[in-house]
């Protein structure tokens, strides 16, 4: 048998098995439904609907679904509540038989200053079983002082554990992982390369995402491939209620929403952004060059039926990016991003929900090198197919049981002139596949999270037991809502991006699947971590981790000819504790992380901190609800230097050209720098003051936003590289102000 | 409680508008002087070389500004057998260029050497062990003279390496002469193939050091690559050419002199897509390369 036919046949298996235990477990009625913004039609995730008077309940899903099953023949009130929003109280009444369909629609709270608000959010860091996730709301992202347009990426460095190495590169680092060890999912679709020109901004505009959720580590069963995170975005539907449109216009770029509904059962949102100006850019990078980038996305989706709440939509993306210097001896650059897919989401069975995916994504980059004499041409691309689903099987009301599988063909080319001046190509079609398995239940004081996730392609070619990884998170109640919670989670990656590990900005990303006969990299992640609210407006969460990096993908250091590898296995571990506050009164939210970490890497012989490797970081941010129509924030980051290493001295290194030929003695050496130990020394603090203002205003039925950022207030020169040919050193943002308009009718 | 917040709000932020200062940071750090050395030992020569001069410091960050090397003259330079030593001496063999000389001293293959010195800006060592002798065969010598007799598509060389070798190659020279010209002795090796580059222009690619992973390799050069150097030398010199003799040269190196050639060729990995230009050296307390090479040569005459 093949071994996709064997993989078919076990998720298959794993089917028939959930909707035989799903008709044992049925022994009441069951409540369900959506909870949705009662302004757009948006369905909300995360929203808690709670039987009054029992311990029943259930939290929504990222589609905004929910099930409270065995519910006995009655009266009920139910309530359904969520940040940010007011909360709404159904009384209903369970009959026998069919089950009750209840849907709410949540009215926001109107934008004041309000106490609700904020110690909701100081609450909803608390609540979960899981010890590293973090879930990002459009507010969230739009807290973030930014210079100059809302970004993903960069709200997401603010979290404890995520570190990024410059301001203007948003590739960032999560608890000593590589930066090419983050799984970004678009609607359960991968994105290879989530960045825009030179990584400056993410190619996610935040007004198209719903909800983000970003797992730093011991990540649950569904999640694989990666090392050391994931960054799971879900999209928008549209207005389900009327046709609206958003533009936005800014230094750097312009954008146009535009959503609503289409006939009864469909929406529709569409999503453009074009930059215009590389005046930003150019102050960004000190240099002349000319960055044009684009991102657009389209959505259309289907409600079929209300009572299985079945949905399907088609959604694409298309990104790209050009740098098309005018000096005729630098290279230009381009990347092109696509990802097309297919969703379906909905009861299948009496108490399965199932979401599922069919994709195809690719992303590719050339790079044109002109007349430079130090750069020659490449391209590369990754085209994934790839089929997604996962089925949520409701037991009762806090016991939840998972089950999927995803199946993934990507191929990955790449064509380029090595330094030997010789083209190399390569097209490696693959086949990946996964299936997991996972529970969710309470017993007493203690919540279990925890399952299997395989890697079922690998195992069937032979592979070894990493391939089984278990997932564990636990949790047990203290005091209070105080909680101490425990994850381990073991986890593997097949491809790699093969950039210079000490290059400061990977311009050109090239991915490549481990080569033959290299384990692929293996780590295992150990969190150990307690939260709780101090008083009602103070939360903290501590967290400590460790990460067994038991194989990581290295340059060969000791290669010396064509017999050696380019790349061995190494190890290396990292481990640190997180603390996160929030703090909320009614004129202020605040938000503060502090994370000290130690990464390191030990491959032939020796050991080093890998040049993302940041021991001390604290994010700081405030938001400050000035007035009725004014927000105003305020962040603070504080980050030790990143490794570096130094120059230790010149010599005049002989070529020893056909030194069996003639002495060598009569050569000319050219000069070649000798470095000191690998990333011994470390660069000085990065530390930044930014200031954010909006003013919210209304001209008729024109909403709008105003927008002042000042990024870096008090110009601190914060070292991004250093040239080692000519000392030079560049900085990052100086003092930068930046303004933003933004209208919604 | 809130009071202690605010308080603490109040102090961080003042405590970061002192945080405005700059924090020096040179990408140069502490400079260490060290012995730069380069010394490969010929087993068939009686003079041996010894390159000794120094690392530097430019006050900037351009290498290009120390324009002399700087020597120490004064060094003790030492290259010892056993018991036996040899002692080099500074010589200058152009106007400022400075090596240690030896020129009675013959080392011999499989043996191992050991380099010492002590010089007033630090002490250096290494080692190498001198390939064994070589040895190599070509079967069908007779056909080289006729080269429109071949009928096989390659021509051997069937080579038996010594001892202590990492790297070998086999060099094919032609020499000739011209009519009218028959004091002069002009060569031409015989490429092992030829690279057509992306734009569909052909080069020849000569024999580079290659790692020895079989003590009796039998090296190949194509029959066509002979007979295309001989018609290439026809093309330009018509009739003229009087072919004298087919040289073959079996060159072994040690593991250090190979292993410097291949690092600072950039691996010549044709299939490698590494960026990095990384360094190496055997030279203890230095940088450079000791290391050694062995000559087999065979003569056919037409």
């Amino acid at each position: 048998m093949s071994a996709k036919r064997a993989f078919f046949h076990t998720a298959a298996g794993l089917l028939l098995s959930a909707l035989s235990i799903s008709t044992l477990f049925a022994q009441g009625i069951d409540i369900r439904g959506t909870v949705t913004d009662s302004s757009n039609g948006e369905r909300i995730a995360y929203a808690t609907v709670l039987i009054d008077g029992s311990s029943k309940g259930a939290a929504t899903n990222t589609s905004g679904f929910y099930l409270i099953p065995n519910v006995h023949p009655g009266d009920y009130t139910l309530s359904a509540s969520c940040v940010g929003y007011i909360k709404h109280t159904e009384h209903v009444s369970v009959g026998f038989g069919e089950p009750l369909l209840l849907n709410f629609r949540l009215t926001p709270e109107p934008v004041k200053v309000s106490e609700t608000v904020v110690t909701g959010r100081v609450t909803r860091d608390v609540s979960d079983v899981q010890t590293s996730v973090h879930t990002l709301e459009p507010k969230d992202i739009r807290a973030v002082p930014v210079s100059a347009m809302p970004d993903i990426f960069r709200a997401i460095q603010i979290l404890p554990g995520v570190v990024s190495t410059s301001d203007v590169n948003s590739h960032f680092y999560v608890r000593g992982g590589g930066g090419d060890q983050n799984l970004i999912l678009l609607d359960g679709m991968k994105i290879y390369n989530p960045f825009h020109a030179l990584g400056i901004f993410s190619i996610f505009d935040p007004d198209i995402v719903r909800n983000t959720e970003v797992y730093t580590g011991a990540f649950p069963p569904g999640y694989g491939g990666r090392l050391s995170s994931v960054v799971s975005l879900n999209t928008r539907d549209g207005n389900t209620n009327v046709i609206t449109g958003r533009g936005n216009i800014n230094f750097l770029s312009s954008k146009l929403q535009l959503e609503g509904p289409l006939g009864e059962n469909f929406t529709w949102l569409a999503d453009a952004r074009k930059s215009f100006s590389n005046t930003t850019i150019n102050r960004f990078l000190q240099k002349d060059l000319p960055v044009s980038f684009y991102d657009a996305f389209v959505k259309m989706t289907a409600n079929v039926t209300e009572d299985r709440q079945v949905r399907y939509g088609i959604q694409g993306f298309f990104t790209g990016d050009d740098i098309r210097s005018n000096n005729p001896t630098e290279p230009d650059y381009s990347w092109r991003n696509h990802a097309v897919g297919f969703t379906v989401s909905g009861l299948i069975l009496g108490r399965v929900y199932v979401d599922a995916v069919a994709y195809q994504t690719s992303f590719e980059a050339s790079r044109e090198s002109k007349f430079s004499t130090s750069v020659t041409p490449a391209s590369t691309s990754i085209q994934e197919t790839g089929i997604r689903s996962n089925a949520t099987l409701y037991l009762d009301s806090k016991d939840l049981f998972y089950f999927g599988f995803e199946m993934t063909f990507p191929e990955i080319q790449y064509s380029l002139i090595n330094t030997y001046g010789i083209l190399r190509e390569d097209d490696d079609l693959e086949v990946e596949g996964w299936l997991w398995l996972r529970y969710q239940a309470t017993f007493g004081l203690w919540q279990f999270d925890g399952g299997i996730h395989l890697d079922a392609i690998s195992l069937m070619k032979g592979g070894g037991t990493d391939n089984i990884q278990p997932r564990i998170n636990i949790s047990r109640s203290l005091f209070d809502n105080w909680r101490l919670k425990l994850s381990f989670g073991e986890f593997t990656q097949h491809y790699v991006t093969v950039n210079n590990e000490d290059d400061v900005v990977s311009v050109f990303d090239t991915w490549i699947h481990i080569p033959e006969g290299l384990k692929p990299e293996i780590a295992d992640h150990y969190v150990v971590g307690i939260d709780g609210n101090v008083i009602p407006e103070l939360s903290l969460n501590l967290q400590s981790y460790f990460k067994d990096y038991r194989s990581l993908i290295v340059y060969n250091r000791d290669k010396i000819d064509a017999l050696d590898p380019d790349y061995i296995n190494a190890r290396g571990n990292s481990y640190g504790a997180e603390l996160l506050a929030r703090y909320a009164i009614p004129f202020v939210d605040f938000y503060g992380a502090y994370t000290w970490s130690r990464a390191s890497i030990t491959s032939q012989g020796l050991t080093y901190p890998p040049r993302y490797d940041r021991e001390h970081t604290l994010n700081l941010l405030g938001e400050f609800h000035v007035l009725e129509n004014i927000d105003a924030s305020i962040r603070w980051e504080l980050g030790s230097g990143f490794p570096y290493t130094q120059t230790a001295g010149y010599y005049n290194r002989l070529p020893l050209t056909d030194f069996y030929l003639q002495p060598f003695v009569s050569e000319t050496g050219t000069p070649y720098i000798s470095l000191g130990a690998k990333n011994a020394a470390r660069l000085p603090a990065y530390h930044r003051l930014d200031l954010g203002l909006s003013y919210r205003f209304r001209v008729s039925s024109v909403k709008g936003r105003a927008g002042l950022n000042i990024i870096n207030v008090y110009d601190h020169q914060n070292i991004f590289y250093f040239d080692r040919a000519t000392g030079q050193q560049v900085n990052m943002l100086p003092f930068f102000p930046t303004a933003t308009l933004e209208l919604e009718y | 409680m809130r009071n202690l917040l605010t308080q603490t709000l109040i102090f961080l932020f003042l405590l970061l508008f002192t945080c405005g200062c700059e924090e020096p940071f040179s990408p140069k750090g502490p400079f260490e002087q060290q012995l730069v050395v380069y010394s490969v030992l010929d087993a068939k020569s009686d003079t041996q070389y010894v390159r000794l001069y120094l690392n530097y410091n430019p006050p900037g960050f351009d290498p290009n500004a120390v324009t002399t090397e700087q020597y120490d003259t004064a060094a003790l330079v030492t290259i010892s057998a056993g018991s036996r030593n040899f002692v080099f001496h500074d010589t200058l063999l152009g106007p400022t260029l400075h090596a240690f000389v030896d020129q009675a001293f013959r080392p011999q293959p499989g043996t191992a050497y050991a380099l010492a010195i002590a010089s007033r800006f630090g002490s250096a060592s290494a080692t190498t062990k001198i390939p064994a002798q070589g040895f190599m065969s070509v079967p069908d010598q007779s056909k080289l003279l006729f080269p429109n007799s071949f009928t096989d598509k390659n021509i051997d060389i069937n080579c038996t390496l010594g001892l202590n070798t990492k790297g070998f190659l086999v060099r094919f020279i032609l020499v000739y002469s011209l009519e009218n010209d028959t004091a002069s002795v002009n060569t031409s090796e015989i490429p092992s193939s030829y690279r057509q580059d992306p734009t569909g222009q052909t080069t020849p690619v000569y024999p580079q050091l290659q790692r020895m992973f079989d003590p009796n390799p039998i090296i190949s050069i194509p029959v066509t690559n002979y007979l295309q150097s001989i018609a290439q030398l026809t093309s330009e010199h018509g009739t003229r050419v009087i072919l004298k003799q087919a040289k073959f040269y079996l060159i072994q190196a040690d593991e250090s002199a190979y292993n410097y050639y291949k690092i600072v060729n950039g691996f010549q990995d044709k299939y490698s897509i590494r960026t990095d230009q990384p360094d190496y050296t055997n030279i203890q307390n230095g940088l450079g390369v000791f290391g050694s090479f062995n000559v087999d040569s065979l003569v056919i005459h037409f």
